[in-house]
């Protein structure tokens, strides 16, 4: 009974005695928020393993920046460049840092082909132009003399319901395929994901596996887990060959929507190659009020592969500017077409 | 017509007379020891709360918090002696912000604990209540600056702890003062908390076990401990509670590293009351749930 006392004696008093003292910041001390910013980084990161033989080792960026925090920063512009070039080291476009006058980004798309000219395709009559239909975030159209359906969604948040699907798919039930293009789309809602893959399955399929960090090593990470998603109602579910548009401004949900599509019966992935970002991202702050986020928990596809550098297309075809300024034909849109009404 | 109004007036009150004298003849043939009695209390709470939970922010935040909370004791007696089960409810909510001011936090949260003490009465005026208690909490922490990890669900099951309520009641010259001191332990319980910087999305995968989202832990995982000091003065016809709150717990659960510090005056205001058995043999001596 003695030892219960004081058992409970001891944990009680640790309580009290344990102040919170290691949680006091000194907020605007400049040397103890790159400190901060970088162990935040170090334990709750995902890619450092993934990463190794393409970014430079982590405490290696410590040992680079710290001397630049002390020598080359006179005021809080040259300190936010400091600590953005820091993050800008894990190549990764979901890692920001956040301040009240500006917010870093790591172009993850740069020296890529651009693939998309957005007024080629949004008004020019030959693809959406004036007669377009739009409903949930996409903008829908028939091609070649209705043969083929042209769906362009770009941002998977725009939500969309069961009924907006309907009405679309069934405006395509005498096309001979459907087109779904998502270049230039940088992400949105996971679920939106999920949802869209469900209009293009005929029985539950395993898109993905996800896995999340457990604890503050680099590969302290937990077993996958399988991401499965089911078919919607039979009746609506477009069995016809689909061909999703791709290039390298593709990045965070709609990779993974592109590697969900990837390998389904009668799909392919046509264009460039994603841009990646396949973790979770996960947000942060530091004591001087700057917000920071970054990918903490990866996701695989269905090959169990990071995909956090792209994917790659079935077939590659990137944007011919010469024939898009002259001739104003976006050539990834007639390939997809052409395969639809086989002339190739 | 007069006249059967008149009768039935007259026997309305002979039916009532009647009634009224075999009540008080069971009143007093009854076993006083037969009475029960209970004591509600009810009341507001504000104070300052001091917050961190490391899935949101690693930061700590500080702000105020108020609360409503409601109290109800009840005498149960098993021969000579006596148990008091107390239910315990308060619905809180926090608002807080870091010393860099730049965002807040909001809480909100339900607390539900069941009391049973063993009536360990020292002296007459002195009781020593010794028991245990049940109970959980269930809100959630809002850090709506975050993207993808903006709540952290508040979710915990105590299965056990320790509780005391030492009361002692003064009798002035009219009045009775009643003071209490009420000291809780958490010794066990499960948690509901994602692991380190999981999602709650994982939630909705078909494959995912979730029963990983629940610990079982014990001191050295969580330690909850609360101190209410409570004084009760009888103010005219109504009994006007007082007190203070203190609560620390502390948690390291699945890697997410979770403090809070509360402090709060309470204001309330407190009854006792009698089960209808109670009310017909009510006591004068009876006039306060402890004595």
């Amino acid at each position: 009974m003695k030892k219960i006392f004081a058992i409970i004696f001891v944990a009680v008093s640790s309580v009290f005695a344990s102040c919170d003292d290691d949680l006091e910041y000194d907020d605007f001390d400049a040397i103890e928020n790159f400190n901060f910013l970088w162990k935040e980084i170090d334990e709750k990161y995902c890619f450092f393993d993934y990463k190794k033989d393409s970014i430079m080792r982590w405490d290696l960026v410590y040992d680079k920046y710290v001397t630049k925090i002390y020598y080359d920063c006179s005021n809080v512009t040259e300190y936010f460049d400091v600590m953005a070039a820091m993050l800008g080291e894990l190549k990764d476009g979901h890692v920001n840092l956040y301040s009240s006058f500006d917010v870093s980004k790591y172009d993850f798309a740069d020296n890529t082909p651009i693939d998309f000219d957005y007024n080629l395709v949004m008004y020019n009559d030959r693809y959406l132009g004036k007669d377009t239909r739009s409903i949930g975030g996409f903008r829908y159209k028939t091609l070649r003399d209705g043969k083929v359906g042209y769906i362009r969604y770009a941002d998977f948040s725009s939500s969309f319901s069961y009924a907006n699907m309907y009405g679309i798919l069934s405006s395509f039930e005498d096309t001979e395929g459907l087109i779904i293009d998502v270049r230039n789309n940088g992400g949105g809602a996971i679920t939106n994901v999920n949802k869209l893959v469900s209009y293009f399955i005929e029985e539950t399929t395993v898109i993905g596996y996800r896995v999340n960090k457990t604890g503050p090593g680099h590969s302290d990470f937990s077993s996958p887990v399988a991401e499965k998603v089911s078919p919607v109602d039979n009746e609506i579910i477009y069995k016809k060959p689909v061909y999703v548009l791709t290039n390298s401004r593709c990045y965070s949900a709609t990779n993974e929507f592109v590697y969900a599509m990837k390998g389904l019966p009668r799909i392919k992935i046509l264009g460039g190659k994603t841009g990646g970002g396949c973790g979770m991202p996960f947000s942060t702050e530091l004591p001087c009020g700057w917000r920071v986020r970054f990918s903490a928990n990866p996701c695989y596809d269905k090959n169990m592969q990071i995909t956090e550098f792209g994917v790659d297309p079935d077939i590659e075809v990137h944007l011919d500017e010469e024939l898009a300024y002259r001739a104003k034909l976006d050539n990834i849109i007639e390939t997809a077409c052409d395969y639809i009404v086989k002339k190739k | 017509m007069f006249l059967i109004c008149l009768k039935m007036r007259k026997f309305v009150f002979v039916i009532s007379f009647i009634f009224f004298f075999l009540t008080t003849l069971l009143a007093q043939t009854s076993d006083s020891a037969s009475v029960r009695l209970g004591n509600r209390a009810f009341g507001l709470g504000f104070g300052r709360e001091r917050h961190h939970v490391s899935f949101l922010s690693p930061l700590l935040y500080y702000g105020n918090t108020y609360e409503f909370w409601n109290e109800t004791i009840k005498c149960q007696s098993v021969g000579k002696r006596d148990f008091y089960s107390l239910v315990n409810n308060r619905v809180s909510m926090t608002y807080m912000m870091p010393t860099n001011e730049s965002t807040d936090m909001s809480s909100y949260y339900d607390v539900f604990e069941y009391h049973h003490f063993y009536d360990w009465k020292m002296t007459p005026k002195f009781h020593m209540l010794c028991g245990a208690y049940t109970g959980f909490e269930f809100g959630a922490d809002l850090l709506f600056s975050n993207s993808n990890n903006p709540i952290y669900i508040r979710a915990d099951w105590s299965l056990l702890g320790l509780s005391f309520r030492p009361t002692l009641c003064v009798r002035t010259k009219r009045r009775l003062i009643k003071f209490s001191d009420q000291l809780d332990l958490r010794l066990a319980g499960i948690v509901f908390s994602p692991t380190y910087t999981q999602l709650y999305y994982d939630l909705t995968l078909e494959e995912y076990d979730k029963t990983e989202f629940l610990d079982f832990n014990s001191l050295s995982e969580k330690i909850r401990f609360s101190n209410k000091l409570m004084i009760e003065l009888p103010l005219r016809r109504t009994t006007l509670r007082l007190g203070m709150l203190f609560e620390r717990s502390k948690s390291m659960i699945h890697k997410i590293d979770n403090r809070t510090t509360s402090v709060q005056a309470l204001v309330g205001w407190s009854y006792d009351y009698y089960n209808i058995k109670g009310r017909l043999n009510r006591d004068s001596r009876f006039t306060t749930v402890f004595e």
